[in-house]
């Protein structure tokens, strides 16, 4: 394992493990290997005699989480205050927080509403041209052979532009759930950080 | 040397080091190493400790190319030290106590 | 097979686009560059696009 894999993995365990100051970790042992390898140690050989990114990440996060985690008993005079103070103030942050609960659910919605109108466009061109294509015989025998060619071509593009939109919203749909996943992780993050401050 | 011992001393072997002169890792490693084995992964725990304690600070200078995080003692860290040299008299009455001979 | 469709989305779907359109412009050009015979006449009458 070259020093590279090795400060690439470290980073993946330390992100894995929750620890705190992941840049802080990652700086000492770069600065480590270099002052190693300056010493006259092979590349290979420190990080052959280092412990695993695995390894690492796991105990730097049994040392410091659980201090940092630690909540402070909250008396049971003040824990009746907040209660009370909570319900009384009820008006006011109960609109503050269903606003911002609408307030987030029409953030999805204007996320999803892209995807949603490009999916029903393309089903509706691709559906709408197949059965245009399927009339166009009947067309032909009906109305004549250049009336019928019109609508032939007309079908054929429109399955093509449905096609093009399905796999353009697809594409996109991707990147959207992603970011919504982001989001939400992001809002748990948040919410949780919050909780521990008021803790 | 017992697990449990050696944790408590690394800190302060850390703590003399940098009394002598401000110091960066792998050179806290090569300096202790004659009195006693810090490995690379003990190390960082400490010197994180030590720094959210205040006992120590870092700066970094650049060498090479790239940034050397250096520590320096702060008067926090040497009242430290002292502490830990006034408990000493306490350890040995211990350690006569373990003996048998006190 | 199904495969190199789904890779190849894009250039069926410009694909088909061009067809369609050469084929309307061809449709067009048959009718005499006339578009008055594509006009429909009147209500609509879906027997009439519907015609079994």
């Amino acid at each position: 394992m070259t020093k590279n894999d090795f400060i690439k993995d470290l980073a993946a365990a330390l992100t894995s493990y929750g620890v705190s100051d992941a840049a802080n970790t990652i700086d000492y042992y770069d600065e480590l290997i270099d002052d190693r390898i300056e010493g006259g140690e092979t590349e290979a050989a420190v990080i052959a005699s280092l412990e695993t990114p695995h390894q690492i990440a796991s105990q730097l996060a049994d040392q410091f989480q659980p201090t940092q985690v630690q909540h402070k008993r909250m008396s049971p005079v003040l824990l009746v205050t907040l209660v009370v103070l909570l319900v009384l103030g009820s008006p006011l942050w109960g609109s503050l927080l269903l606003t911002a609960i609408v307030l987030l659910a029409v953030g999805y919605l204007l996320l999803w509403i892209g995807p949603f109108i490009g999916g029903t466009l393309a089903v509706a061109s691709i559906i709408g041209g197949a059965v245009s294509l399927v009339f166009s015989c009947f067309v032909t025998l009906n109305e004549g052979a250049v009336v019928g060619m019109m609508q032939l071509g007309i079908s054929f593009a429109m399955v093509g532009v449905g096609i093009l939109i399905g796999g353009l919203t697809w594409y996109f749909s991707k990147y959207i759930v992603q970011f919504s996943i982001g989001l939400t992780r992001w809002l748990i993050r948040k919410s949780k950080r919050q909780s521990k401050a008021v803790a | 040397m017992n697990a449990q011992l050696k944790k408590g001393l690394l800190e302060f072997c850390v703590l003399a080091t940098l009394k002598k002169a401000d110091s960066y890792g792998y050179q806290i490693i090569k300096d202790t190493s004659s009195v006693i084995e810090i490995s690379d992964s003990t190390l960082y725990p400490i010197l994180k400790r030590l720094e959210k304690q205040e006992q120590i600070e870092s700066y970094q200078v650049a060498h090479n190319g790239r940034l050397r995080k250096y520590f320096h003692l702060t008067p926090i860290g040497a009242a430290a030290i002292e502490q830990f040299l006034n408990e000493w008299t306490q350890v040995t009455a211990i350690y006569e106590y373990i003996k048998g001979e006190a | 097979m199904f495969a190199k469709i789904r890779m190849n989305w894009f250039k069926i779907g410009l694909l088909m686009v061009v067809i369609g359109l050469v084929i309307m412009g061809v449709s067009y050009a048959l009718g005499g560059f006339d578009s008055h015979i594509f006009q429909e006449q009147g209500n609509h009458d879906w027997f009439r696009t519907f015609n079994f």
